[in-house]
């Protein structure tokens, strides 16, 4: 029985199958040769050695400096010292912005961001270590009393008065343990970028652990983190509309928090475009990629379109007036707008993009449904 | 020629069974290593239900592991013909009741290992070559009513056939879709990957696929082409393993439609196999296992489920592959490249004010990206969220859902109706009117 059925339908797949190519053929317009001519190694190398490293090296330098300029001023705690040393602050902090998105390879082993930048801190945690004199700040549990947002709280709510007075001492090793675990973090870090060139080039898949899968997802989750951590918590976008600006970002040195999350979002833009670190050259990058795909999202083509929406979340965010944590308040359209123009931009980040290049978001086994 | 009801030696049956046991032991393992158990069924916060199957509840995590240690003992008893059915009813319950936990978990194959592992349950495997005929607690037989080892056979046709027909939609021939997209991605493979940046290629591989899916089963059933067919089996199954990240699915397929095979192969591979199943009693060779009119109905039941339900989208209106209503349980598998984004507005009616949830912080990466495509899993959720803030807020919330979704990367487009307060609305069989109707 079987073989007379495998013959009847096998002829009339064949059958079928040649109806369709047929009446497909007429409306046929792509051409044979038409291919995707994208060289993802030459992308990656661009990113690695125009992008990525620069922008370590950069935060390195900044966050070195910063180190001197501390320890300065814990050995002369004077005013001209306590000024540098928080000019120093502004500049490693707005540096950190540029490097944030790429919490992938070295940077996602160590854990990078959460170590550095998570706030709001906890000024009580932050008191208490001074207390005990902490000398150790890597435990999990120290996580809220370090980095930028601990320095952001102790630089900019007190005075010289505080550096010098009674306890001057605790405080001062405080400064000086938040300083070392801060720069020694990043120098591993930087130190470990510096030798992975090869492997990041080489790691040229689509899949989660290849450098583009793991450059798309860092992107991805870093812009979420603009929209709901440096805007969408302190505007009381989670908490039925109950404000938190004390858990802005840069709430205590009140007028760096719009310029940070601006810096955030265009360097994000820049990496995008694989715009080199000193902004001159155009080199390869997403932008470049998703045009040789050449697919077409809400009218324009996708690569413009998420360009056109990254550009304007920066302009509308820039256009919050300082201090954020009073716009909150008083300044609720212009942060509604910069909210919104953020959504939309991640909506395109998560929907076209790893749809287009074929990038994997998970680890798990799929039937490709 | 093979003849349909000349199949009586229960060879086939035994080699299937052995090498189906060895399968899914590996497979296990291999799931454990890569750390899913915590993963997929620890970790979460939040399970997503199968509808009609509300009722399979996680069990505390250590117990998780027993489960998953029952089917790792079940799956080598399974293989060795030990308490045959026992062990078989003990690995279909484990392995349906993890798949049941957790519908973002559902893959194709997985529902193809518990269908394997019900009709093994009732198929004699082992009563030739196994533990069981050797501590004489079966009684040997080698053969048995065509339907047993045919059971197999016609599974794996209807897998194949109706992947095959699923494939026959204009996405997949006419535009090469989702082939297009996934290819090229691959384009760093060595040999074969600069190929795979042409459009060309996708189409060859588009309609190739279809033809092969189609086809397969029919050569395989035919002895003049078997031979060929099973070479064809094993490239093709070996390229999608290379290309595609669908885990050992290629390698179920390839040593399943050894059953396809002669009885004589089979014998041969069960003769080497004597040093394990080494057998004192006396077969009995005149006697062939009947079917009994329960099985036998039962078969029909089962083969009818599998030939009418893949068939149920007809009944909804719309795109099958945006509304996804009466996508799964279809041998739906490497159709469409679906990305989305969802969060939810929690609103309190009385005030008007709300907040907004990610998913994320409550559900897996993979949970979410299931979530974000998936309007029975988006209701879920919003139920999930409703029922949580009903509790700590006390308020009665309304919830909408804000979401995009990317079908074959024509652009990202509105999914869910977004002034639909999703608290309000039952999952059933009905067409969910909250989708919003595909326009490309």
């Amino acid at each position: 029985m079987m073989p007379f059925a495998s013959k009847f339908i096998f002829k009339n797949i064949l059958a079928l199958m040649a109806g369709i190519f047929l009446f497909s053929g007429c409306k046929e317009d792509s051409k044979i040769n038409d291919k995707v001519d994208f060289d993802r190694k030459a992308m990656l190398e661009n990113y690695y050695d125009n992008i990525i490293l620069l922008a370590f090296f950069d935060f390195n330098s900044k966050v070195n400096e910063l180190k001197t300029q501390g320890s300065r001023f814990i050995n002369d705690p004077t005013m001209a010292n306590f000024e540098d040393f928080k000019s120093g602050f502004a500049a490693s902090y707005k540096s950190f912005q540029k490097v944030k998105a790429l919490e992938m390879g070295p940077s996602a082993n160590s854990s990078f961001k959460a170590n550095l930048n998570t706030y709001p801190t906890d000024t009580q945690q932050i008191e208490q270590n001074i207390l005990s004199n902490l000398s150790d700040l890597s435990s999990a549990q120290q996580i809220n009393a370090k980095g930028f947002p601990a320095l952001d709280f102790l630089l900019f709510t007190k005075d010289l008065n505080f550096w010098t007075g009674t306890q001057a001492n605790l405080r001062l090793d405080y400064l000086d343990v938040l300083l070392d675990d801060i720069s020694q973090l990043t120098n591993q870090n930087f130190s470990e970028w510096e030798s992975f060139r090869q492997h990041f080039i080489n790691a040229s898949g689509t899949d989660v652990g290849s450098s583009l899968g793991q450059l798309v997802n860092s992107i991805n989750k870093d812009y979420e983190l603009i929209k709901n951590a440096k805007i969408g918590f302190p505007a009381g976008k989670k908490t039925l509309g109950r404000t938190y600006p004390e858990a802005s970002e840069g709430f205590y040195s009140k007028y760096l928090s719009i310029e940070l999350a601006a810096l955030n979002c265009e360097a994000i833009r820049f990496l995008y475009k694989g715009i080199s670190y000193d902004g001159n050259t155009d080199g390869l990058g997403l932008e470049d990629y998703l045009m040789e795909i050449g697919t077409q999202s809400f009218g324009k083509p996708t690569y413009q379109l998420i360009d056109d929406q990254l550009r304007e979340a920066s302009i509308a965010i820039r256009e919050i007036p300082s201090p954020f944590s009073e716009s909150i308040e008083i300044e609720k359209d212009k942060v509604n707008r910069a909210y919104t123009a953020i959504q939309k931009t991640i909506i395109s980040l998560k929907t076209e993009m790893p749809s287009a290049l074929g990038i994997l978001i998970t680890y798990q086994d799929n039937d490709g449904d | 020629m093979t003849k349909f009801n000349s199949n009586l030696s229960l060879a086939p049956l035994a080699v299937f069974r052995i090498v189906f046991g060895l399968l899914m032991f590996f497979s296990t393992l291999r799931f454990w290593i890569k750390g899913w158990i915590y993963e997929l069924y620890i970790l979460p916060d939040f399970h997503f239900k199968y509808y009609s199957f509300e009722w399979v509840e996680p069990l505390p995590s250590k117990l998780i592991y027993l489960v998953f240690i029952l089917m790792l003992i079940s799956s080598i008893a399974i293989a060795l013909g030990w308490f045959y059915r026992v062990f078989s009813s003990l690995f279909f319950l484990s392995f349906t009741y993890i798949e049941l936990l957790d519908s973002a978990n559902y893959l194709n194959h997985y529902y193809f290992v518990s269908l394997v592992a019900l009709l093994l349950v009732f198929l004699p495997a082992h009563r030739i070559y196994s533990l069981d005929v050797k501590a004489k607690r079966a009684i040997a037989l080698d053969k048995g009513h065509q339907l047993y080892v045919n059971s197999f056979r016609i599974l794996l046709t209807l897998v194949y056939f109706y992947a095959g027909l699923a494939k026959l939609n204009s996405d997949w021939l006419l535009e090469a879709a989702p082939l297009n997209i996934w290819l090229p991605s691959q384009s760093h493979l060595p040999l074969i990957g600069p190929l795979l940046n042409y459009k060309l290629t996708a189409y060859i591989f588009s309609w190739f696929g279809a033809f092969y899916d189609l086809s397969i089963a029919f050569f395989l059933w035919n002895k003049r082409t078997r031979i060929y067919a099973f070479v064809v089996v094993v490239i093709f199954h070996i390229l999608t393993w290379v290309l595609f990240p669908i885990g050992v699915f290629p390698w179920v397929m390839i040593f399943s439609t050894l059953i396809f095979f002669p009885d004589s192969f089979h014998q041969k591979i069960l003769n080497k196999l004597n040093f394990i199943f080494k057998n004192t009693q006396e077969i009995k060779t005149k006697t062939t296992l009947s079917l009994s009119p329960i099985l036998k109905t039962g078969l029909l039941i089962f083969f009818a489920f599998q030939l009418i339900w893949p068939w149920r989208y007809l009944a909804y209106p719309g795109k099958l592959f945006w509304n996804e209503e009466g996508y799964r349980l279809g041998w739906r598998v490497m159709l469409m490249e679906k990305a989305g984004y969802i969060n939810y507005l929690v609103k309190d009616p009385r005030t008007k004010d709300y907040f907004e949830i990610e998913p994320s912080e409550f559900l897996s990466p993979n949970q979410v990206k299931q979530l974000s495509t998936q309007p029975d899993l988006i209701l879920q959720f919003a139920h999930f969220l409703d029922k949580k803030y009903r509790k700590e807020l006390n308020i009665e919330p309304e919830i909408y859902a804000n979401c995009f979704v990317n079908l074959q990367n024509k652009g990202a487009k509105r999914f869910i109706n977004p002034s639909t307060d999703l608290s309000k609305i039952e999952d059933s069989y009905k067409s969910k009117t909250w989708i919003l109707p595909y326009e490309y």
